[in-house]
């Protein structure tokens, strides 16, 4: 198989004193995101219905994702992304491929 | 005076409703989409000789086929053609708003964008030029702030100009890239030489062929000579998977957003001041890890307080009202069948409902509170794990919850849910709930036959309720159809400070449905039922209970209870208890003190009657689940808008309430003796 990873130019995790974070070395999944942790969306996986809804509501490659909070009995979890908030639920979020940014200290 | 008719569209929380009542005030229609539980809502409004129908179309993120909301809006405005499109747009979440709104501009009709919230935007540092975003979409923009009703004058003016054609809304055509364009443009052509579905602007069904919409695939399938489309179509989009790796419907929404982040460079302008909002400050609070469930539960304490201590004041008042036109009835009415219709069968049946009123009027209040801090969509984020192993959506929580006060209100509270399938589940399910009608039915019999534990029978009773409603929600669950397998996506939008205006709106909408939807059906069925307790009449008086229709129809299902444990006087009582719950108890103090002596209490009496504990048990099990009371039947069917619905609830908890008050009994005779 074969996904080809797409950037949006310039859009990457920047931050004030790391610059932009090092490609392809952190692809994980988003619900291995923790609190307060970023990443950038690389791949929204599975089909139809599902992945469209989540692409429709941003979740497009190079979009900044971050963890806000786990719910009290751990799932669902909050996420702000494009200046909103949504809550999805593990076995969705783990269909999200993400690149983990460095945590900035 | 010609009538203009304007779409009214835009994302959930976008402020579309407090526009909706902004704009129409209390000329409001609320109803049903033909066949469907999503509610249609339309209003007027009349301005220096013009008048508007506004028609509110469901809320929704986008266009697509999957859900029934998004095809109801989509087919309004392509088969009713409204003069224009009103899209509300909240613009401090512009970028995601704007995704519903490129959709629109493809529908082919005059379009007004109403951009509001720009207060909210504005204390976030979010500036947006809406002359530029104007510009850049084609399209009329007006800001507006719906909850004080700024821009409301601008937005009226606009929508006249618009509609009269002295104002130009000519939403540009999005840029899809080369190889989508040439392929947009061949499937245009093709559409036209074809002559499919001439009705449908060409650009947007070449657009939904290329995403592999199933509804307009369906719809060009069933034309003459579709099929040379139909197959260019496949090759098309075969050809664009293989240059990009990625399906069309993908790249579709790609350049959508491509477009937008581009329009938003240009038109919005952020004095970044990126400090924690107040908003999430809040939530750090209320639905945090461990303060955020007690926070929860504490909320909710308080909504039932409110609703059943708060209430019980002016449901004493209703109450004594209630009596004094009752006697002043008897006193002014010669005795008969009128003063007994209008007493027993209209006072007794429709007083004893609106009695409740004020609580319903507190409950609704509570929840409209809910829905328009944003603590609605907390409550279902901290409930979501535990719906969820019941097959339903966090928010089915709280209509569940309302359950245990009435099933009716609750029923109706099942509107916050936006996936139909989930609702109607979270319908059926609700009279499993043990509503407080059926709490004297428990104290009476536990109280008799297991003194001491009645904490223990009641708590067990709920408990049961709890059980049967996740079981025959997996259950119902199988056999609903299947939606297509859509994400949970929870939208937490920021907390708002409600305006009592919108508050007002809220309770009152709620309200004037349940009176309207209750009062003329229950004052029939009613009289109806007081009619089968009245009749036969023996020499012009009402007949013994027994002797009447509903006591023989008591008598009819003896030999069915029977099994169950139960004599004729609990079936008797069991049936007019269709009325409402706690009529059970009052049925049986009739049936089981006439003749007796009068000192005897109805404990004594059911005492002496040498019925079993176990019957006992199986008696209150019966009770809990078997057939929902008529107000709460009429409250499925209406919100359902389908017979079948409650004929089905009707059916599954007679069959449920046997087979389980059978096993209790049959068990309970083992245990208890
Ligand atoms: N600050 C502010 N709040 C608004 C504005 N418009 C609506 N609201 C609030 O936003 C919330 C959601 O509005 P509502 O009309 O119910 O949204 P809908 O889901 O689109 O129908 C309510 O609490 C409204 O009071 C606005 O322009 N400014």
């Amino acid at each position: 198989m074969g996904f080809r990873w797409r950037w949006r130019r310039g859009r990457g995790c920047r931050r004030r004193e790391e610059g932009i974070c090092p490609r392809m070395e952190n692809l994980t999944t988003l619900d291995e995101l923790r609190t307060g942790e970023e990443g950038l969306i690389v791949k929204v996986l599975g089909n139809g219905a599902f992945r469209q809804r989540l692409l429709e509501m941003g979740f497009l490659p190079g979009t900044r994702i971050r963890v806000i909070r786990y719910a009290p009995l751990e799932d669902p979890v909050e996420y702000e992304l494009k200046g909103y908030h949504v809550a999805l639920r593990h076995e969705e979020a783990a269909k999200v491929l993400v690149e983990k940014c460095p945590k900035s200290s | 005076m010609s009538e203009i008719v304007v779409a009214l569209a835009g994302n959930p929380n976008s402020g579309k409703t407090t526009l909706f009542n902004a704009l129409t005030g209390a000329r409001q229609k609320v109803g049903n989409w033909p066949g469907v539980t999503v509610e249609k809502k339309e209003g007027e409004l009349r301005t220096n000789g013009h008048l508007f129908r506004i028609v509110d179309l469901p809320g929704t993120y986008s266009l697509t086929p999957y859900s029934l909301e998004e095809v109801i809006a989509r087919n309004f405005i392509l088969e009713e053609k409204p003069h224009v499109i009103l899209n509300v747009v909240d613009a401090s979440n512009l970028e995601r708003n704007l995704y519903l709104t490129v959709q629109l501009m493809e529908l082919g009709r005059p379009m007004v964008i109403a951009l509001n919230m720009i207060d909210v935007a504005k204390s976030r540092g979010i500036y947006v030029d809406a002359e530029n975003l104007s510009r850049l979409l084609g399209v009329p923009v007006v800001p507006t702030v719906g909850t004080k009703g700024l821009g409301m004058e601008d937005l009226i003016g606009v929508l006249i100009e618009v509609a009269e054609g002295r104002r130009e809304s000519r939403p540009v055509h999005l840029y899809y890239g080369r190889e989508i364009e040439e392929a947009l443009s061949e499937l245009v052509d093709l559409l036209e030489e074809l002559h499919l579905l001439p009705a449908y602007p060409r650009r947007w069904l070449a657009l939904k062929l290329l995403e592999g919409d199933r509804e307009v695939l369906s719809r060009v399938q069933r034309e003459e000579g579709a099929e040379p489309l139909l197959s260019r179509v496949r090759e098309i989009s075969s050809r664009l998977r293989q240059i990009f790796d990625e399906s069309p419907e993908a790249l579709i929404v790609e350049a959508r957003y491509g477009f937008i982040s581009g329009a938003v460079r240009e038109a919005v302008r952020i004095s970044a001041i990126s400090r924690k909002t107040f908003s999430e400050r809040l939530d750090d609070i209320l639905t945090h890890r461990l303060l955020g469930f007690p926070i929860f539960i504490g909320v909710m304490y308080l909504l039932f307080y409110l609703t059943f201590k708060l209430g019980a004041y002016p449901v004493a008042w209703l109450e004594d009202l209630l009596k004094f036109t009752e006697e002043s009835l008897r006193g002014l009415l010669p005795p008969g069948l009128l003063r007994e219709v209008l007493v027993e069968g209209v006072l007794g049946g429709v007083g004893g409902v609106l009695v409740y009123l004020p609580n319903i009027l507190f409950l609704f209040l509570g929840i409209s509170l809910f829905e328009d801090t944003g603590y609605l969509a907390r409550a279902a984020f901290i409930m979501d794990r535990v719906m969820h192993s019941l097959g339903l959506h966090g928010k089915a929580f709280i209509p569940l919850l309302m359950g245990f006060g009435c099933n009716v209100p609750a029923i109706m509270a099942t509107r916050t849910m936006e996936n139909p399938r989930e609702r109607l589940l979270t319908i059926l399910i609700n009279p499993l709930m043990s509503c407080s009608a059926r709490f004297p039915v428990y104290i009476l019999f536990a109280g008799t036959f297991f003194r001491g534990h009645e904490t223990q029978v009641v708590f067990g009773l709920y408990a049961l309720g709890i059980i049967m409603a996740a079981v025959v929600a997996r259950f119902f669950g199988r056999i609903l159809v299947k939606e297509e397998d859509l994400p949970f996506v929870l939208e937490l939008p920021p907390y708002r400070l409600p305006t009592l205006r919108g508050l007002f709106f809220h309770v009152w909408d709620r309200t004037r449905i349940y009176l309207r939807k209750m009062g003329g059906v229950i004052l029939v069925a009613s009289v109806l039922l007081w009619a089968f307790s009245a009749f036969p009449r023996t020499g012009g008086r009402p007949p013994e209970l027994s002797r009447s229709y509903i006591g023989k129809a008591g008598r009819v299902l003896e030999p069915v209870l029977a099994p169950l444990g139960f004599d004729w006087r609990m079936s008797v009582a069991l049936v007019t208890g269709f009325v409402a719950k706690e009529v059970v108890v009052s049925s049986l103090g009739v049936l089981y003190k006439a003749g007796e002596q009068t000192t005897q209490t109805l404990e004594q009496a059911l005492q002496a009657s040498g019925l079993s504990p176990a019957a006992a048990l199986a008696f209150m099990v019966f009770v809990l689940l078997y057939v929902p009371c008529v107000g709460t039947l009429i409250a499925i069917w209406k919100e359902t808008g389908s017979l079948k619905y409650p004929l089905i609830n009707v059916a599954y908890q007679l069959i449920l309430a046997w087979v389980m008050a059978f096993l209790v009994y049959r068990l309970g005779l083992l245990w208890l003796g």
